[in-house]
């Protein structure tokens, strides 16, 4: 039997990732901070739990957005890769090697979202962070 | 004394900032020009599902703030990043840069106007808009 393998890689390649079993969810975060550190309108992110995922090469840069949450990134192409914390290693959407697979189940930090983003789906929404 | 603005005043100048704030940018221009990539090299550097771009004139813009580190992404094109909190920030051309929406101050001001690379677009994310598509380029 064969465990689900997700792996998820930066641009230039340096950096790869490997997940293993199934993504706990997939959200779409709204929050200024995702916006800025992505570029993006929203930063779509599968959450595994922190023992799932392992760096399988290279070696993530850190940026503390707030105490306790580690932003990855690649330092050779500025890949926006992984937040983590103590709970969750969250997998940028964009850098998975089959972000097809990823379909969003919430949305969180609707309060900081741009306004020309319209939400048509049903899923649920949180003004902030969902516990 | 550096002379950071040198811009007319007869066109808005818009600001721009990583998440860690030590590198900001400056651009004029009429903001019009905005596209929605969902091109896969777009995708992987800013994690993200697609990339919304702001396109100035290179001479209307200016880093205000820190050094941006440049990834060289295409024979005549390169993707600026901050190297502390890695945040995406950039997209030169030889005549053009494209400032990402998400590092606006004042991301409300721009509206897309075209998609491109449609061919790699998510098919878990809908627009509702009916805005151009280009296929490529």
């Amino acid at each position: 039997m064969t465990a689900d393998i997700h792996t998820a890689r930066c641009l230039c390649g340096k950096i790869t990732l490997e997940a293993t079993g199934p993504a706990k969810y997939t959200e779409y975060c709204h929050c200024k901070w995702c916006q800025q550190v992505s570029g993006s309108a929203f930063l779509p992110l599968v959450i595994f739990a922190p023992e799932q995922v392992r760096v399988t090469s290279g070696t993530l840069s850190h940026y503390d957005s707030s105490p306790g949450c580690h932003r990855g990134f690649c330092p050779d192409c500025g890949s926006t890769m992984s937040f983590q914390s103590e709970r969750s290693f969250d997998i940028a959407l964009g850098v998975m090697d089959k972000p097809e697979d990823f379909p969003a189940h919430q949305h969180i930090w609707v309060k900081s979202k741009i306004s020309h983003v319209t939400i048509v789906d049903d899923l649920p929404k949180y003004d902030e962070g969902a516990s | 004394m550096p002379n950071r603005m040198t811009f007319s005043i007869t066109q808005e100048t818009y600001s721009a900032r990583c998440l860690c704030g030590r590198i900001e940018l400056h651009a004029q221009g009429d903001g019009q020009n905005v596209t929605l990539c969902h091109c896969d090299w777009c995708k992987r550097s800013s994690g993200a599902a697609f990339v919304p771009w702001v396109t100035f004139a290179k001479e209307d813009f200016v880093v205000t703030k820190g050094a941006l580190k440049l990834f060289s992404s295409g024979a005549i094109s390169e993707r600026g990043f901050c190297p502390d909190c890695g945040a995406t920030l950039t997209f030169h051309f030889p005549k053009t840069v494209d400032i990402a929406l998400g590092a606006f101050d004042d991301p409300e001001a721009f509206r897309a106007k075209k998609h491109i690379w449609t061919s790699q677009q998510l098919p878990q994310i809908e627009f509702i808009d009916e805005l151009p598509r280009s296929e490529h380029e």
